[in-house]
């Protein structure tokens, strides 16, 4: 085998040794863990869950809970309380595209949701898994109202009708 | 004649030039196979690096991951129970106030007893003579004044979670979905919270007076246990006769009307808040105040040298910030055991040791929350996330051999240091107390200061000490922290003889010796 292309075999099957070696994980567009539980859920208010995220560190774990708990606001999953989802089961069919643009924006999505107690960890609530992501719960507050209003007017969800 | 090999290795340009020989072809396959051997070890070395970084700090620190116990970091909540047998009104009322205010800077949850229950403990207690000293007696106590039924509610959470329901009932919803029922909590939910419940019972057993009046008194500590079949999940609680009950400490305590600040002492841990700065002025208290307040610290320091209530801490930032500080009695260069809450493949919950720390600045954390103490890390890396563990430390007695080159005299010494950095607020400042012996018939004690500056893992350390035999020496050495409590290393110095006592002979000059040291545990 020619000596030259051995060389340029070995320096590539380093390369991609290295590639294989690195621990970050890849950002994903919808949230990893879709673990919540709702906390509270007041009707034309705000949702409070305790939503878990997974990540290669702290900071994308808080962010994969964020996108949780305003995943389970829109579609639902939530675990107890009455946080009752923006979108029934014919609107989740309907708007999995929206759904996926939505998340994909971050300054988007950011805006309705937020973490009660930003950058501060609760007891009990940080574990590292045995493949070595983060699990961190976080509790969060979905602007709900806001939330309903951008639906309307993107026309995903029909506008309420107060009485009949 | 000479071949030159040109090529790169991750964009560097290399050259190699092989001479031409009979035996060229042997040294070209030669060298190509070295540096794939190189090229491997170097990837293998990365890829464990980068392993290492992935699953655990651990491994780097060169800490091994040990699974311990799961629940290590749940949940714990006292009820007091006060009982004064033998004392006036106006002492219990002085003893239940420094006690409740002392349960109030502490960091567990404390489960509230209504007035009539408090009541109805501390008449069954009283009422048998030398019931904290016998566990069968105040097992028996506790469960005939029924107040296990209030503890249990107020542990477990029942009342605010049965009050919650009430209020979102109440709630008009204006959607047509209504409300979904609120879950209890689990039955492992319940099991964590009620067996991480303690009783924290202070009996007074006699007060005297006269010109040095104290409080004696017993401290025992009971923890329910709640292990039957799942019959009260639910929002239901276990009923009194399902729970085990349990005297896990008991102790005697003392306490007279000495002052509580500006003592050196090691039993009150508690700074008040505000004197710290010193500048304002403390109300003077009498001498009975004085009495129950010492009492209720003694209460606490013993309670916090029991394995379920030692300091417990989260590092809330990346700069090894800790949620734990004067309020919680921290001192400098106090020790922390650091520890990661993981999960296995199975999903079952556990707990790796990760390493160990010493307090390297306090926060006032009794004003505000979020003034956070510092870890200095000894051993391990950590990270925001991780809880800390109080591991206090009390003096390192090690044995140091070493060899005076200019006499090739050997001489032993055997030493007490005592870390003086809680008194002194200066980090690894020693006080040395030693004694030393040689095989050619030199005895003597010393006396010396060390002071350590931390290299991570490593530690330089430089002193001077005074033999009682007239010599002094002037010492340096490198440490290196093999676990939490052992410390080994190496050693130089010199010493200058000042003349002989008693004809013990001094030896001086150069020396080089080693160092092995073992911490105790913090006794007082």
């Amino acid at each position: 085998m020619n000596s030259k292309m051995m060389y340029r075999s070995l320096v590539i099957i380093g390369i991609a040794l290295l590639g294989a070696c690195s621990p970050t994980i890849q950002k994903t567009i919808l949230p990893v863990s879709k673990e919540a539980t709702c906390i509270e859920g007041i009707a034309g208010k705000e949702f409070k869950y305790l939503a878990w995220g997974i990540g290669s560190d702290n900071a994308q774990a808080e962010e994969d809970a964020l996108k949780c708990g305003l995943y389970a606001a829109l579609v639902g999953g939530a675990a107890g309380g009455n946080c009752v989802p923006m979108l029934n089961a014919t609107e989740r069919e309907t708007s999995k595209d929206f759904i996926n643009s939505f998340f994909s924006d971050e300054s988007s999505w950011r805006s309705y949701v937020r973490a009660t107690n930003p950058g501060k960890m609760e007891a009990d609530r940080r574990m590292k898994m045995h493949d070595g992501r983060i699990k961190l719960g976080v509790e969060i507050v979905v602007a709900t109202t806001q939330l309903r209003q951008m639906l309307e007017v993107k026309g995903i969800i029909k506008k309420f009708q107060y009485g009949r | 004649m000479s071949v030159v090999s040109r090529f790169f290795i991750w964009g560097v340009p290399m050259r190699v030039q092989i001479q031409r020989t009979d035996c060229s072809n042997i040294i070209k396959h030669v060298a190509t196979g070295a540096f794939a051997l190189l090229t491997l070890l170097m990837c293998t070395a990365l890829s464990a690096m980068a392993a290492a970084h992935t699953f655990g700090d651990e491994a780097v620190a060169g800490a091994k991951a040990t699974k311990v116990e799961s629940g290590k970091f749940d949940r714990r909540s006292i009820t007091l129970i006060t009982t004064y047998s033998g004392s006036t009104t106006s002492q219990r009322s002085l003893l239940d106030k420094a006690i409740d205010n002392k349960s109030a800077e502490s960091r567990y949850d404390v489960n509230n007893l209504s007035e009539k229950m408090r009541n109805a403990i501390t008449t069954a207690l009283t009422a048998i003579p030398g019931v904290v000293n016998k566990d069968s007696l105040l097992i028996d106590a506790i469960r005939k004044s029924d107040v296990l039924r209030e503890v249990l509610m107020s542990s477990s959470n029942i009342d605010s979670l049965t009050a919650r329901i009430s209020r979102q009932q109440r709630r008009k919803d204006v959607s047509a979905r209504t409300n979904e029922k609120i879950n209890a909590p689990t039955y492992d939910q319940m099991k964590v919270m009620l067996n991480g419940t303690y009783l924290l019972i202070v009996s007074l057993d006699s007060t005297l007076g006269g010109a040095k009046p104290y409080f004696y008194g017993t401290v025992a500590v009971v923890q329910l246990n709640v292990d039957t079949a799942r019959k009260w999940v639910d929002n239901k609680y276990p009923e009194p006769s399902q729970v085990g009950l349990k005297v896990v400490a008991r102790e005697k305590i003392w306490a007279n009307d000495a002052d509580l600040d500006g003592a050196i002492s090691g039993l009150t841990k508690m700074s008040l808040p505000g004197s710290s700065n010193g500048t304002e002025k403390k109300p003077e208290l009498s001498s009975g105040e004085k009495m129950a307040k010492n009492l209720a610290n003694k209460v606490y320091d013993f309670l916090s040298g029991l394995d379920a209530f030692k300091v417990r801490a989260m590092f809330q930032n990346s700069d090894n910030g800790i949620d734990a500080g004067s309020r919680e009695g921290l001192y400098t260069d106090m020790g922390f055991k650091v520890y990661e809450q993981m999960i296995d493949a199975d999903g079952k919950p556990y707990t790796s040791y990760i390493g160990f720390g010493r307090v390297n600045s306090i926060g006032n954390n009794a004003e505000d929350y979020n003034n956070y103490s510092t870890l200095y890390p000894k051993i391990g890396s950590y990270d925001q996330g991780m809880i800390a563990v109080a591991h206090e430390q009390g003096p390192e007695i090690c044995v140091a051999p070493a060899l005076f080159t200019g006499s090739s005299e050997l001489i032993t010494s055997i030493e007490f240091n005592l870390n003086l950095a809680q008194y002194v607020k200066v980090r690894q400042l020693f006080l040395t107390v030693g004694y030393n012996y040689g095989l050619d018939a030199h005895r003597s004690t010393s006396l010396g200061v060390t002071k350590r500056f931390d290299l991570g893992r490593l530690a330089f350390n430089v002193g001077a000490d005074y033999w009682l035999s007239n010599s002094v020496g002037l010492n340096a050495g490198l440490d290196f922290q093999v676990s939490a409590d052992i410390v080994a290393g190496v050693k130089t110095g010199f010493r200058i003889g000042m003349g002989d006592i008693d004809g013990i002979d001094n030896p001086g000059g150069l020396l080089l010796g080693a160092r092995v040291g073992y911490i105790l545990p913090r006794l007082f």
